[in-house]
């Protein structure tokens, strides 16, 4: 009996004790000076070769690390949330992960969404408050090389160059070139026929209203679905009113150097019988950075 | 070839009754069922993730496989003197070493079935789980890649036969094969980035390069059985290349065990 009480109470002891220990190993650790989840990253090419084989699942393990990193920040009360050299760093993983197998989806949508979307990209902090001269939107800039990455070997996707496109129109005001991704977008399978409008729309503030009634034809040519059809029809015949009123304020100009006031002088001098209508049911006019602008701005009023 | 037989099925058998392959399959099993819940943790590509998952951990069970019950069967008849009594029966020195391999090459095959068909069945549930993450999923590059991965192993296990039949103890047969492993899988893409350095920015003298592209000739490149990528992704894989591939490493296993078979014939025992 006593042999028993003797083996339990041991037991007992040494359990407790083990937990005890485990509470007091782990608290103490915390004392560490840590890397706070960020540990170095080996570039890409390097990476392979060490990964063996187990490329893919290399990068899955990879990006687990920077989605938890991601995560730990999120609660996080200082501002800017995640540091400048944070990023930087998450920036590096990305480019390796995307290094290991760069058909995998998930970290240019993770990169997309944390290294456009935050504080310095957005123009609330400047990289040089940490010391780093690099320009404002050096993040942003590489992000949307990492996309173009993806863009390259994803060639069956659309949402990745829907994402380039929504970039470079948005943060950077390139119409121009937003257009050219979304209509690359608007061609691939399974893609939104919202894309082909959007792109069309676009190109026209992008001062490319030809390329943009071309692309129409071909995305007509391509679509079967009748409403589809008619919203592209719609947008087709606005286009080709905005380059018929282009060409004429064109011909004003080489005529009577200098700009028409408005687009009644194109009337007037008898360039044009009419001004056309907007089949948006807006008004066609003129703005004062010298484009056709219309007053529905390509929206059914 | 009817004695080669019976010692393939006993050194099949004597395989299967390794309690190591127990908790390799039980590791692998383990690993499988893991994949589950490490496949739910991503956001978009869960299917490629959960191919990703199950074919790696099937290819590193088999390499389990051939590393540590395959060289131990191997080095036993040595190791136990056991080869006395196997050498003083009417078969000769090369027969023996390919019923050897025949036997382990039928255990790596056996294991690897049964693997793969695990792998299978957690893809398979991962599918059912989220069938909206498997946009670009199909089951012929899968079975390509386990099938692909089975050959590589045999390959590894041919050259393990190989060092064995020179080395005096199991312990160097088996660093020789993870050697082998290692540079083979790393091989093509260490050429790939001495023949382009720029890519790194750094500067390769041209004895190094000698040194690699011997290599290159030298060890099986078994980076070119690797399908893993693109079944996870469903990308194509040529016929043609498969077909190569192929070929390659049949030739490659055929000199490897007709190297052992020469080198086993004048091997002299203690």
């Amino acid at each position: 009996m006593s042999r028993r009480f003797a083996v339990f109470f041991l037991l007992a002891v040494l359990v407790g004790g083990h937990l005890f220990l485990l509470d007091k190993a782990t608290n103490s650790q915390r004392q560490l000076l840590t890397t706070g989840g960020r540990t170095a990253v080996l570039p890409g090419p390097l990476m392979k070769i060490s990964s063996l084989e187990f490329d893919g699942l290399v990068a899955n393990f990879l990006f687990l690390k920077a989605m938890v990193f991601i995560g730990e920040t999120l609660d996080r009360p200082e501002s800017p949330r995640v540091q400048y050299r944070e990023y930087l760093w998450l920036l590096r993983l990305l480019k390796t992960i995307t290094d290991l197998d760069p058909y995998f989806y998930d970290p240019y949508y993770f990169g997309n969404a944390h290294l456009v979307w935050n504080e310095y990209s957005q123009g609330k902090y400047h990289p040089a408050s940490e010391g780093y001269y690099y320009m404002q939107d050096f993040l942003l800039r590489e992000n949307i090389n990492l996309v173009d990455k993806g863009i390259r070997y994803r060639t069956w996707d659309w949402y990745l160059l829907f994402l380039n496109g929504f970039n470079y129109f948005y943060f950077l005001g390139e119409n121009e070139k937003a257009s050219e991704y979304l209509m690359e977008a608007s061609r691939k399978t399974n893609s939104s026929p919202l894309l082909a409008t959007l792109a069309a729309r676009l190109a026209h503030q992008g001062d490319r209203t030809e390329n943009a009634i071309e692309f129409l034809h071909e995305m007509i040519d391509a679509t079967e679905e009748q409403s589809v059809r008619e919203t592209f029809f719609l947008r087709l015949s606005a286009l080709k009113k905005v380059l018929y009123l282009e060409r004429a304020v064109a011909e004003f100009i080489s005529r009577h150097n200098r700009q028409p006031t408005a687009l009644h002088e194109l009337v007037k001098y008898s360039i044009i019988q009419e001004i056309p209508s907007d089949p948006y049911g807006g008004v066609f006019f003129l703005d004062e950075d010298g484009k056709i602008k219309t007053t529905s701005n390509f929206v059914n009023q | 070839m009817n004695s080669v037989w019976p010692l393939a099925i006993i050194t099949f058998k004597e395989g299967i009754r390794n309690r190591a392959l127990y908790g390799i399959t039980l590791f692998a099993l383990m690993f499988l069922i893991a994949n589950f819940l490490i496949s739910g943790l991503f956001m978009q590509d869960v299917g490629k993730v959960a191919v990703d998952m199950a074919l790696s951990t099937v290819s590193f069970a088999g390499l389990l496989v051939v590393l540590f019950v395959g060289i131990n069967l191997l080095a036993k008849d040595l190791d136990r003197k056991t080869i006395y009594i196997v050498l003083s029966r009417p078969i000769s020195r090369g027969k023996y070493i390919f019923g050897k391999f025949f036997g382990l090459g039928l255990l790596v095959v056996a294991t690897m079935m049964i693997l793969g068909a695990f792998a299978i069945a957690s893809i398979f549930f991962i599918k059912m789980a989220y069938p909206l993450y498997f946009p670009r999923f199909s089951w012929t590059p899968v079975f390509f890649a386990i099938f692909f991965s089975i050959f590589s192993l045999l390959l590894l296990t041919s050259l393990s036969v190989l060092f064995s039949s020179f080395c005096s103890s199991s312990f160097v047969t088996l660093i020789l094969t993870i050697i082998s492993y290692l540079i083979g899988q790393s091989l093509g893409d260490v050429k790939a980035l001495v023949e382009s350095p720029q890519a790194l920015g750094i500067e390769i003298s041209s004895l190094t390069i000698k040194f690699i592209s011997a290599a290159y000739y030298l060890f099986p490149n078994l980076s070119l059985f690797d399908l893993k990528i693109q079944a996870a992704h469903n990308l194509p894989i040529p016929l043609e290349h498969m077909f190569w591939v192929l070929v390659y490493g049949i030739g490659y296993a055929v000199l490897s065990i007709f190297f052992a078979a020469l080198i086993f014939e004048k091997k002299e025992f203690p």
